[in-house]
């Protein structure tokens, strides 16, 4: 019988120290320190993240056959969204530093959340959802495969426009729109909307042609005699 | 090509017979066609095997195991609320799914009606049986007819299933372990949905933590005197760890798959 799956270890602690990363840019005090905060947030984001929106409903609990569907729905970037929603209006009120602070603060709720729920053994999840969350299922990454590299090439060609906008969109609206701090967050939470409708129709896109595929592959089935 | 004959006594010989009669050749004549059935392998297994149920030790496990299987079978039906009932004679079984809400349920069904209604059950829609057979090849099972079966001396009760489990929450991590869903009669259970609604969040607030920098873009820029070059910079920093940092666990993941 397999063992019943303990997930809270590797969630918690990418969760704990992606939260500590965050927060580390409060600590900022130039250009240098503001680059060293930014790379120590990506080099916990790539795993802590990557483990959470893996483990959405998409691939924790989609069947196979509808996953591309279902992961047109995941959430990280409805907190891109409100991100502008949040962040700003603390910045008013108690300075961009402390903004940081709370905001990393968060996921110490989350933490408890996540704690409450997974802090007995659960043999109800059963080992594939876990997989999923510890990381451990990856699958063997075929680099010839054409596959990959179309996911590559998907991947070069539209995130760069997508970063260019998201991130220097305050610039343009403040120097060439005289858009304030204040009024920033009317704008900005338009482009990740946009980009996940996109994702959103790729999704149904990709599951329209996953299931045509799928189909033809079915195997005829029927009384053998 | 081997070739074989079978050969006995004419009053033994006669029952392969057609007749003309519908009735005798229908039910009564013993039907002995069949790729293999006068090849020497087949002649020489038939005749061993025959030597051995003489004795009718192989029948009567043959007819207890289906009697098991059966019994076992319609447990689970009743256990999991599925209208439909096992039945059949001697060593074989057959599975009978109710499709017509009309006919009466089997919760008020005194014991033994079942196999009476059974002599004339309503056909079974084409489909069911074919998600049903479908179903039970993914499980590992080809019963190569309908519904039904026969189970052999050479089974064993290894290959049969067993009782129902006894709880609920059994149940569902019985089902738990052998499907990705986490569901509980059609729906996720209460913890799944927290478990989640969790990810969901975690997700949520990871991008709010990548985006908060953003918000706050125009004053970071005042404070620290950052040129654009400067800014595209900050974000490149972040970028450039995220892309390589997810390649080189890719390949720790490739090498270690």
């Amino acid at each position: 019988m397999d063992r019943p799956h303990r997930p809270e270890a590797r969630a918690g602690d990418q969760h704990r120290l992606l939260s500590v990363a965050a927060a580390g840019h409060a600590l900022a005090s130039d250009f240098w320190s503001l680059c060293l905060w930014r790379m120590l947030l990506a080099l916990e984001k790539h795993q802590g993240l990557r483990a959470c929106s893996r483990a959405s409903p998409a691939d924790a609990v989609a069947p196979a056959r509808t996953r591309a569907r279902a992961s047109s729905v995941r959430v990280p970037v409805l907190g891109a969204m409100i991100a502008p929603w949040v962040v700003v209006p603390l910045m008013s009120q108690i300075g961009w530093r402390a903004a940081f602070v709370v905001t990393a603060a968060s996921g110490l709720c989350w933490l408890a959340g996540w704690f409450l729920l997974t802090r007995t053994e659960n043999e109800a999840l059963g080992p594939q959802p876990m997989k999923l969350l510890s990381g451990t299922n990856a699958g063997r990454l075929r680099w010839g495969s054409f596959g990959v590299w179309a996911a590559v090439l998907a991947i070069f060609f539209t995130v760069p426009p997508t970063v260019f906008v998201t991130y220097f969109l305050p610039r343009f609206l403040e120097t060439s729109h005289a858009v304030s701090q204040q009024e920033m967050p009317r704008w900005l939470w338009q482009v990740p909307l946009v980009t996940d409708i996109g994702q959103i129709l790729g999704g149904l896109a990709a599951s329209a042609l996953l299931g045509a595929r799928l189909e033809l592959s079915w195997f005829p089935a029927g009384s053998s005699c | 090509m081997p070739g074989g004959a079978v050969a006995g006594r004419a009053e033994i010989m006669k029952l392969f017979d057609q007749t003309g009669d519908p009735r005798h050749d229908r039910h009564e004549r013993v039907v002995h066609q069949g790729t293999f059935n006068a090849a020497p392998p087949s002649a020489a297994a038939g005749i061993v095997a025959l030597q051995r149920i003489a004795g009718g030790g192989p029948t009567r496990e043959a007819d207890r195991l289906a009697e098991s299987l059966r019994d076992s079978w319609d447990k689970v039906l009743e256990h999991h609320g599925i209208a439909g009932y096992v039945y059949g004679p001697a060593s074989t079984f057959h599975v009978y799914f109710e499709t017509n809400p009309e006919r009466p349920g089997r919760q008020d069904e005194p014991a033994g009606t079942a196999h009476q209604r059974s002599q004339a059950p309503q056909g079974q829609p084409g489909t069911l049986i074919n998600q049903y057979q479908r179903h039970l090849r993914y499980r590992g099972v080809d019963i190569m007819s309908s519904t039904g079966g026969v189970p052999l001396c050479a089974h064993t009760e290894e290959d049969m299933p067993g009782p129902p489990l006894p709880s609920r929450r059994r149940d569902r991590a019985a089902r738990g372990r052998a499907d990705p869903i986490l569901v509980d009669g059609g729906c996720m259970s209460w913890r799944a949905v927290g478990l989640v609604g969790l990810l969901m969040l975690a997700a949520t607030l990871g991008y709010v933590d990548r985006q908060a920098v953003v918000a706050v873009s125009p004053t970071l820029i005042e404070e620290f005197d950052l040129t654009n070059q400067m800014w595209g910079w900050t974000n490149s920093a972040f970028s450039l760890v995220y892309i390589f940092g997810s390649v080189l666990e890719a390949c720790g993941s490739t090498a270690s798959a």
